[in-house]
């Protein structure tokens, strides 16, 4: 995913997308795993706040169920998907806080920008 | 105000490139820098390998190996940010001027509506500066915060520029997130 000098073992972000939508993949390197996550969870975010935004949901009910669909959905890929076990990338916790902020912010700007331009029209 | 929406997604965007574009003309590419960064990853690497060989240990001279390579550890960790930290300021002051003057054009102005009725201190930002008792009106400020929180930590992901996790791991608790995150005003 960086676009720094890539070893000959280190994968392509090819390869890492081709393993990631294949289920039951293998992962030497958890962090790619991770990374993984992460990036799943950017684009998790982007479609939440878009459907939100555009149901429209509001207030609390929003944000809490962000949290609960991306951490559930985080879990499940990892451990029912890619059959992982989930200790070994350091557990639901570690899983659920994984890009968490930026994921969060994300979410945030399209569920505001989405519901902006509903209210609008 | 979907079109002010818009335009600050492409500030935050903006700014947050050209903050990572002069980093990386400072500090970035600089040998000095590259040599810190690869020392401090491999020791970090090195020290979590060695933690989970000796796992839960009573012996004091393993113990104290494990401090020995953490204070080493946490002096390569000081000169990275001592080597980062004065271009990292001219950089902030610039950014926080460019801020202000963004600040002064939307002042006063709605630029979102919020699908949520923000708690008591987050009413400061997103309803900073604006006239009327609505306050799922949104201010500029507020919305640009959330902007480069994503941006910011996206694009430096992108380009390689993150912290690597075993480093963030060794520095921080569960509870603080890495440094780098807490600029969002930058």
């Amino acid at each position: 995913m960086s676009s720094k000098s890539l070893s000959p073992t280190e994968p392509t972000w090819t390869t890492t997308l081709g393993k990631a939508l294949a289920p039951r993949s293998v992962w030497p390197d958890k962090d790619e795993l991770l990374d993984v996550v992460y990036w799943g969870k950017q684009v998790l975010s982007l479609l939440i706040g878009f459907v939100f935004g555009i149901t429209p949901m509001t207030g609390l009910l929003g944000i809490i169920s962000y949290v609960v669909i991306s951490s559930v959905v985080a879990q499940h890929y990892v451990t029912k998907f890619q059959k992982v076990d989930e200790e070994e990338v350091g557990g639901f916790w570690e899983l659920s806080k994984e890009g968490f902020g930026a994921a969060f912010a994300t979410y945030m700007v399209t569920w505001i920008t989405v519901y902006t331009y509903i209210m609008q029209n | 105000m979907l079109a002010d929406c818009l335009l600050i997604i492409g500030i935050a965007f903006g700014t947050a490139l050209a903050g990572e574009g002069i980093t990386w003309l400072l500090v970035y590419r600089s040998d000095q820098y590259k040599r810190l960064k690869a020392d401090m990853d491999k020791k970090t690497k090195k020290l979590e390998k060695k933690k989970q060989e000796v796992g839960d240990t009573n012996d004091k001279n393993i113990k104290k190996k494990l401090e020995r390579e953490e204070e080493k550890l946490k002096a390569t960790n000081r000169d990275m940010s001592m080597f980062k930290m004065k271009s990292m300021f001219a950089i902030g002051l610039a950014f926080t001027a460019l801020l202000s003057t963004f600040n002064s054009i939307f002042d006063g102005r709605v630029v979102a509506k919020l699908p949520f009725y923000p708690i008591g201190f987050i009413q400061g930002l997103s309803h900073r500066n604006l006239i009327g008792d609505d306050m799922t009106d949104c201010s500029f400020i507020f919305l640009y915060i959330l902007c480069t929180m994503t941006v910011r930590q996206n694009l430096q992901k992108i380009l390689g520029f993150a912290p690597s996790r075993a480093m963030a791991r060794q520095q921080s608790s569960p509870w603080a997130p890495p440094s780098s995150q807490m600029n969002y005003l930058r």
